[in-house]
């Protein structure tokens, strides 16, 4: 495994309804989780609070990268959004459950189920 | 393998190489190669911003013997710190009382066997420990 850094990109389009996918690959660690936290902040600065981050490009995740999602969660979460996780390989998926993250995080095999999971909350009864 | 580097974040680009060529001729595992790169990360990160005085450069070192893997950071003419007894993450607490920063060490207590502190003429050393099991080499 070489270091590539980190490229951080937003989507969001009529597909995701008011869900915006941030996808994320490289390498999240000390050096680049700053470019993740200005995504993440800009999508809450445009009071964006239903975000899926898709993780399927993410080789490597320290406590860092880990750190932002905890920092924010309560910020969404007290406007009535969430942040999922989607697409997590092995190993990152191996940490977050070392972190015990699963107990606050959900996390999805994928964007698509992720997403779809923003849209069962939103169906009225 | 053993190598200096500056004391500041910049120089984690240059240990996750030093932590590659390591692991290629070693010939670790994938899985076991993600812990080393997180062990050394959190260490390394910790000494960078929790270590006082200190000289310019911190010292990683790399062994691997048949059935352990050793890991182990120096810092030079520093105050004491002990980080190993820093408190672990409670990962029962709710998330209001959850705290980002502890997280680091946290992990490493996770991914590795042991990890020790020692002490002496200023100079501050943590080693780190993981256990190998046959099919991760």
């Amino acid at each position: 495994m070489t270091v590539d850094g980190i490229v951080v990109s937003v989507i969001s389009g009529k597909d995701h309804g008011e869900v915006s996918i941030l996808q994320v690959s490289g390498y999240l660690d000390t050096t680049t989780a700053g470019e993740l936290e200005n995504a993440l902040y800009n999508l809450l600065k445009r009071d964006q609070y239903k975000i899926v981050v898709d993780l399927s490009g993410v080789t490597y995740i320290s406590s860092a990268g880990w750190g932002i999602f905890i920092g924010e969660i309560k910020e969404i979460r007290s406007n009535g959004g969430d942040l999922k996780l989607a697409g997590m390989i092995g190993d990152v998926h191996e940490v977050f459950q070392l972190l015990e993250f699963h107990s606050i995080l959900e996390s999805y095999p994928d964007t698509k189920s992720a997403v779809t999971a923003f849209k069962q909350v939103s169906m009225p009864d | 393998m053993e190598k200096n580097f500056k004391r500041e974040i910049s120089a984690l680009d240059e240990i996750f190489s030093f932590v590659d060529d390591f692991v290629t001729e070693s010939r670790i595992d994938d899985a076991v190669a993600f812990s080393i790169r997180l062990a050394v990360e959190e260490l390394f990160t910790n000494f960078v911003r929790h270590n006082t005085g200190g000289l310019d450069h911190i010292a990683i070192s790399l062994k691997r013997d048949s059935n352990q893997l050793l890991i182990q950071l120096k810092d030079f003419q520093v105050e004491p710190f002990d980080m190993t007894k820093v408190k672990s993450v409670d990962v029962d607490l709710p998330l209001e009382k959850r705290k980002a920063g502890e997280l680091g060490i946290h992990l490493v207590k996770s991914i590795v066997d042991k990890l020790s502190y020692e002490y002496s003429k200023r100079t501050l050393c943590v080693t780190a420990i993981k256990n190998l099991e046959e099919q991760d080499v």
